[in-house]
């Protein structure tokens, strides 16, 4: 092609499109992302100043005089508590009750044996051999 | 809707209950110019949809600071290119890819582009347009398209006057040469 071209002679338009209604529906896009911020209340600024860091006082205070009386309990409860075998039974429903006495059997056992041996004298064993 | 200057709907625009009925038409004064604008940098219609958004967004922001030293229009413009200058730089693959080779690579998807019914000289003079250095290709618009004056041009690019008239006649004839070759 070696004709001269000038675009000047062209039309000057770009022949790109946009669907119809685009721009009423661009509008509300952009207006739905920038909100005027509300005016703060007389009701929010009192909030704000006076009753939300009173109420911050009254937690902590609360909070402070539950933690003191909790310690305190804990404290009774570790002295004097004294968990038998039947009351961790009555506590672990879920759980075999064959497998408990088998443990509580043994360790029955055990403190047998342990407290027989302790008791024997050997004395006695020299003179029966 | 009544036209109000650009004095007044700053003013408006500093009030609270006025405040979105000042954007409001200054969204219905800019927002047609911007999008095209936007259009002939980025080409894709989603593309220049999210980019119109973001640079309204953008005047939403910053209006309350603008000094009013330039014309709404003016300054909306000068945002809606750096939006547009900073999405081609977000498409850019690596970090040494220039604008340009970014804008080049848009021609690609021209051929898919949707929005666009423009006939066979149509399509080239946009993949002509797409050779330029990106922001003489947008300086070209704006005077070719947008049919603007230097001085408003001047004032959007920061471009003097002189300047833009010996790269308006340098891209013409880039642009002449590429459709009589191609």
């Amino acid at each position: 092609m070696n004709k001269n071209i000038d675009i000047e002679k062209f039309e000057n338009e770009t022949s790109f499109k946009v669907p119809e209604g685009y721009f009423s529906e661009l509008k509300s896009d952009i207006q739905k992302q920038c909100t005027v911020e509300e005016r703060p209340s007389l009701v929010s600024i009192l909030k704000l100043q006076f009753i939300t860091p009173a109420m911050a006082v009254i937690f902590v205070l609360f909070f402070l005089y539950n933690t003191n009386n909790t310690t305190e309990i804990i404290v009774e409860d570790n002295t004097e508590t004294n968990i038998t075998n039947d009351d961790l039974l009555a506590y672990l429903e879920d759980v075999n009750e064959e497998l408990i006495y088998e443990y509580i059997t043994t360790e029955t056992e055990e403190e047998i044996d342990d407290f027989l041996i302790e008791q024997y004298d050997y004395n006695d064993l020299i003179y029966e051999l | 809707m009544g036209k109000y200057t650009d004095k007044k709907l700053l003013e408006m625009f500093q009030n609270t209950e006025t405040k979105n009925m000042a954007f409001n038409h200054i969204i219905n004064q800019n927002q047609e110019r911007a999008y095209w604008h936007i259009r002939k940098i980025v080409l894709s219609h989603e593309d220049a949809n999210d980019v119109t958004q973001n640079t309204f967004i953008k005047v939403w922001k910053n209006l309350d600071k603008f000094k009013g030293d330039s014309k709404i229009y003016t300054w909306i413009y000068t945002i809606a290119t750096n939006e547009s200058l900073n999405f081609l730089k977000k498409k850019k693959r690596n970090y040494f890819e220039s604008l340009d080779t970014v804008s080049y690579r848009l021609s690609d998807n021209l051929s898919a582009e949707n929005y666009f019914d423009g006939d066979e000289i149509e399509r080239k003079l946009q993949k002509a347009l797409l050779t330029l250095p990106t922001k003489q290709r947008i300086a070209f618009n704006m005077k070719y398209f947008d049919k603007m004056k230097y001085d408003e041009i001047s004032e959007i690019l920061g471009t003097s006057v002189g300047a833009l008239k010996a790269n308006y006649h340098h891209a013409k004839n880039k642009i002449e040469y590429y459709l009589k070759n191609n």
